[in-house]
């Protein structure tokens, strides 16, 4: 399946590139790339429908503000941006399905989005081999070291590390992981526990639940009976809701903590994410030029007071990345793209960012409470911080 | 015993007219298959190749409720048990890559043989019928979709496995999109022909009377139950066997392959075919799924609704499938009309 579209690709970026070479000493690098092969292709994929419907039309949002920005200020090296558009359903069924009709029939330069971790796995699986560009825009894992996978969301140690380090010393010594039953919170658990025995602290439990579960009883049940100093909550999606309503009525005094909160929830419920703390590389509260025209310039396209959110953000940067490296490299030949992805620095909402050797953006971390305007009020800025996968440079 | 068969033919005519146009019609279509990656691009034919095995899948459903009249709502188990079996063999055992899809293959089949054996045994033989039967294998669907989600260090949860070899055997890799599709044709061809020259003979005509009555079956001398059960199972297994090849076709598992979803989309496959007819039912799908393409690329919130909207339809206005229900329109047309002037 693959070989085919792969030699055919191959071929066109073959002669792309002569007529680049050929053309470069009389025309000079934008006329050519604006001749060569018309509009350059984007595939969106992300959740849609299904659990992550909460997050996934905003990222989605942010991915068209970016290219709508790129395509009126004459397009990528004089190219404009096309975009295909697919639901992965948050399943990896979706994602699969989707990717491989986004690299053999769309024949997409490169893949922006997707949020649920399953979903970076199944899209990967397709991605990879094929030799295609994946970017991935939401925080996760980590643990990831692939040449054609990049990702501009937090990993571990931009976004849990730094928490524990201030959670152990302001909340306590303990804290019982709840998370949804899958591959971002049980690996991210692992992550919590190396951190908290780091700073001398103990994971008490942890409990994994099924998308779709109605009722966190019996599991709060168990977090009572382990009483940490205080809760770490990684479920996923409208179960989050779920569980954060159930969480009040139980009547927890311990503090919550969620690295997966942010504007999207704290706007549609600021009675449940009052008081809990979040992580995140970008909240709305952000007080820099970029994040006020940022901001400006979404709301004129989609409605103000519209939450946006550290996802949609990284969606932003993700575009803007990508036509940096590719008017660096001269081409979108995935090879030549990935090597200056590595160069090309983005002035986004957030600040500063870049990728590292690892493929992982540096981006910020930001320790935040959420106030009852549904607002996150920074506790501690950690400032940018870089990415680490052990063993992995690319 | 011999006049009783022959009886029996003459008493059903409509099965042995019936039987020559559906032949024509499953050659003919098979003949298309194998001439379409000729024509296709190898990325449509990944495609084809998935909706062959989902075929396979709509027949195995035909075998027992087209046959027998019995609607099982649980098929997506069977085939969900083979697919999973597969990906567990393939994923969580370290087997010799030349002998591993052979054993998931066994593994999945088996696995669903087994259970229905088991579950078809306690229902068939304890007199379960008609909505009692679909209701208990509705429930069979569920416990195995909460199993699939809940036991995730086994099935990967709601992710799933991911890493499904392709089918290997003997030494020979099925891998490319032609390769993969002619080896899904080929099972749907086996299955095919292997139903037809099964069910168009003596079983056929033993589980056609006990579709008209199963009492008058039983008092024949034909242990029903046993025909039954032993039906039942064949069917689960090939659903299993369209599953496990399903899963090495697209290198994965998940959730959605043994919910209740699949199970209501698989009985909708056969009744837009046609429901008794076995091709129909290869043809029926084909036709959904392209529907299913058309319609989910305008709202994927759409599909779910046109589908539950058109199982409505069958329940209330054409329970015997798309096909017999024109088929009736047209005739009673035709007689209307002759009787006019």
């Amino acid at each position: 399946m693959i070989k085919k579209t792969l030699t055919r690709r191959q071929t066109l970026g073959t002669i792309g590139l002569g007529a680049t070479a050929a053309a470069t000493a009389t025309l000079g690098m934008p006329a050519v790339l604006r001749a060569s092969n018309g509009p350059i292709k984007l595939g969106f994929l992300s959740g849609l429908t299904g659990l992550e419907t909460i997050l996934g039309e905003t990222q989605l949002n942010c991915f068209k503000l970016a290219v709508s920005e790129i395509n009126d200020a004459g397009g990528i090296a004089g190219r404009q941006i096309d975009f295909v558009v697919e639901d992965d359903q948050t399943t990896t069924r979706g994602a699969i399905e989707k990717a491989r009709k986004l690299i053999a029939e769309d024949e997409v330069d490169a893949t922006i989005g997707l949020i649920a971790s399953l979903t970076h796995v199944a899209a990967r699986s397709v991605t990879t081999p094929a030799k295609k560009l994946l970017i991935y825009t939401t925080y996760y894992e980590g643990e990831v070291c692939e040449r054609y996978f990049f990702s501009t969301g937090q990993i571990p140690n931009q976004q849990i590390v730094p928490s524990v380090d201030w959670l152990t010393a302001n909340e306590g010594k303990t804290t019982y992981v709840i998370g949804s039953d899958y591959v971002w919170p049980r690996k991210s658990a692992e992550a919590v526990k190396a951190a908290m025995e780091a700073k001398g602290g103990a994971l008490l439990g942890e409990d994994f639940v099924p998308f779709g579960t109605q009722d966190f009883g019996p599991v709060f049940d168990r977090v009572k009976a382990a009483d940490p100093d205080f809760v770490w909550v990684m479920v996923a999606g409208s179960d989050l809701i779920t569980c954060l309503k159930q969480y009040q009525s139980f009547g927890f005094k311990q503090q919550l903590f969620s690295n997966g909160l942010d504007e999207l929830f704290s706007f549609a419920h600021p009675e449940l994410t009052a008081g809990t703390i979040s992580n995140q590389a970008y909240f709305m509260n952000l007080d820099t030029g970029k994040n006020r025209a940022f901001k400006k310039a979404y709301g004129e396209m989609f409605g103000a007071d519209k939450p946006i959110n550290a996802i949609g953000e990284a969606a932003y940067d993700a575009v803007h990345l990508y036509k940096l490296a590719v008017e660096k490299a001269g081409t979108t030949e995935t090879e030549a793209v990935i090597d200056a992805l590595g160069e090309v620095e983005f002035d986004a909402p957030q600040g500063k960012v870049g990728f590292a050797a690892n493929n992982v953006m540096r981006s910020n971390s930001i320790l935040a409470r959420g106030n009852d305007k549904g607002h996150w009020d920074t506790i501690d800025n950690f400032g940018q911080i870089d990415p680490l996968v052990p063993g992995c440079s690319l | 015993m011999k006049a009783a068969i022959s009886q029996g033919r003459s008493a059903t005519p409509a099965t042995r007219r019936g039987l020559r146009p559906t032949t024509l019609v499953a050659i003919a279509t098979l003949v298309v298959l194998a001439a379409l990656p000729l024509f296709a691009k190898s990325y449509a034919l990944t495609s084809y190749r998935d909706v062959l095995l989902l075929a396979v899948f709509a027949l195995s459903l035909d075998i027992f409720w087209g046959r027998t009249g019995i609607l099982s709502f649980g098929h997506a188990t069977f085939f969900g048990l083979g697919a999973y079996g597969m990906a567990v063999v393939a994923i969580h055992f370290e087997i010799d890559p030349a002998w591993v899809s052979l054993a998931g293959l066994l593994f999945g089949v088996g696995l669903a043989a087994a259970v229905a054996t088991l579950v078809g045994y306690f229902i068939l033989y304890g007199g379960v019928r008609g909505a009692y039967f679909t209701i208990v294998t509705l429930a069979l669907t569920l416990i195995a979709h909460h199993v699939a989600v809940g036991w995730s260090d086994v099935t990967g949860g709601d992710s799933g496995l991911i890493g499904v070899p392709p089918i290997t055997l003997f030494g020979y890799a099925f891998i490319g999109s032609t390769e993969s599709y002619y080896l899904a044709l080929a099972v749907l061809t086996v299955a095919l022909f292997g139903s037809m020259r099964l069910l168009h003979g003596r079983l056929g005509l033993v589980l056609a009377a006990i579709r008209d009555s199963e009492t008058k079956a039983r008092t024949l001398g034909y242990r029903t139950d046993r025909t039954l059960l032993l039906t039942f199972v064949a069917s689960a297994s090939l659903a299993a066997l369209a599953g496990a090849v399903y899963a090495a076709g697209t290198g994965f598992v998940a959730p959605d392959f043994i919910a209740l979803l699949l199970s209501t989309e698989v009985i909708i496959w056969v009744a837009v075919g046609g429901s008794g007819t076995l091709i129909g039912p290869v043809i029926g799908t084909a036709i959904v799924w392209k529907l299913q393409q058309e319609i989910s690329s305008i709202s994927i919130a759409a599909w779910p609704i046109a589908l539950g909207s058109f199982f409505i339809l069958l329940v209330l206005v054409f329970p015997q499938g798309l096909p017999a229900y024109l088929l009736k329109k047209v005739r009673a047309l035709r007689s209307g009309k002759g009787a006019a002037p």
